[in-house]
């Protein structure tokens, strides 16, 4: 991790990830409906939200 | 093309809602469309999906190249670098090429419009699809459904118009995750936990 934070990752990042949790294939994800694709990003970003404010709580 | 009697753009300030919440998925809208005198075409636009261009190069439609020539000096004698390879530039004239690019375009922003309908249950083209990505036909699909557009009136401007739209709705993941986000939660709740 750079001083600065965390780098910002790019959407492929974030896919990935989402295919990586999930157990898809990164075909299997780019073959849903956008709205389909969103639910799953927005669901990955608030676990890992949730992981890290249970993990470390302010 | 069947277009179905217009709707208001009314439409697009009602919020479904789930056991009284308010679903946050308002990832589309409601596009106007003149045409001439008649009354103005009113369309459901979504986004395309995150693996639209991907998908077209699955299907086969692909820009196409510009022919390369052996790059030349005055006296008509092939041009070498220091290494002796002879050298060579791309053709960005080529009248073939023009074309072929052009009709690329056309096909790629006919493939977006018809994806970016498919919610607009108002909406069929009856040219059929061919089922699986990986099958030929994508090319004549493109092209067909462009000749269904044609047919119902639609020129290049209506085209141009349609395609800003849709890019303009597909860049606003932000935004679209952003209200995602929120079907997770109850109303008035942190989201945090």
């Amino acid at each position: 991790m750079s001083p600065e934070g965390p780098a910002v990752r790019t959407l492929e990042f974030h896919i990935l990830r989402v295919c990586e949790r999930l157990h898809l294939s990164e075909q299997e994800f780019l073959a849903l409906n956008y709205a389909a694709q969103l639910r799953l990003l927005a669901y990955d970003q608030l676990r890992i939200e949730e992981t890290l404010h249970w993990n470390c709580p302010a | 093309m069947k277009p179905c009697p217009a709707m208001t753009l009314e439409h697009s300030r009602l919020l479904m809602k789930l056991n009284g919440q308010p679903l946050h998925n308002a990832s589309f809208s409601f596009f106007q469309l003149r045409r001439g005198c008649q009354d103005p075409l009113v369309l459901r636009l979504q986004p395309l999906s995150l693996g639209f261009h991907q998908r077209l190069k699955m299907r086969g439609i692909l820009a196409p190249q510009p022919p390369v020539r052996i790059a030349r000096d005055a006296n008509g004698k092939p041009l070498r670098d220091a290494s002796g390879q002879v050298l060579t530039q791309s053709d960005r004239q080529d009248k073939t090429w023009l074309r072929a690019l052009d009709h690329y375009h056309q096909q790629v922003a006919v493939m977006s419009v018809v994806e970016s309908l498919q919610g607009e249950a108002q909406i069929r083209f009856e040219t059929v699809p061919p089922v699986m990505d990986s099958d030929d036909g994508w090319l004549e699909y493109a092209d067909s459904v462009f000749h269904e557009l044609e047919t119902a009136g639609f020129v290049a401007g209506d085209l141009i118009l349609l395609c800003r739209e849709i890019c303009r709705l597909s860049n606003l993941l932000d935004d679209h995750l952003t209200n995602a986000r929120q079907n997770f939660s109850l109303e008035g709740t942190s989201s945090s936990g």
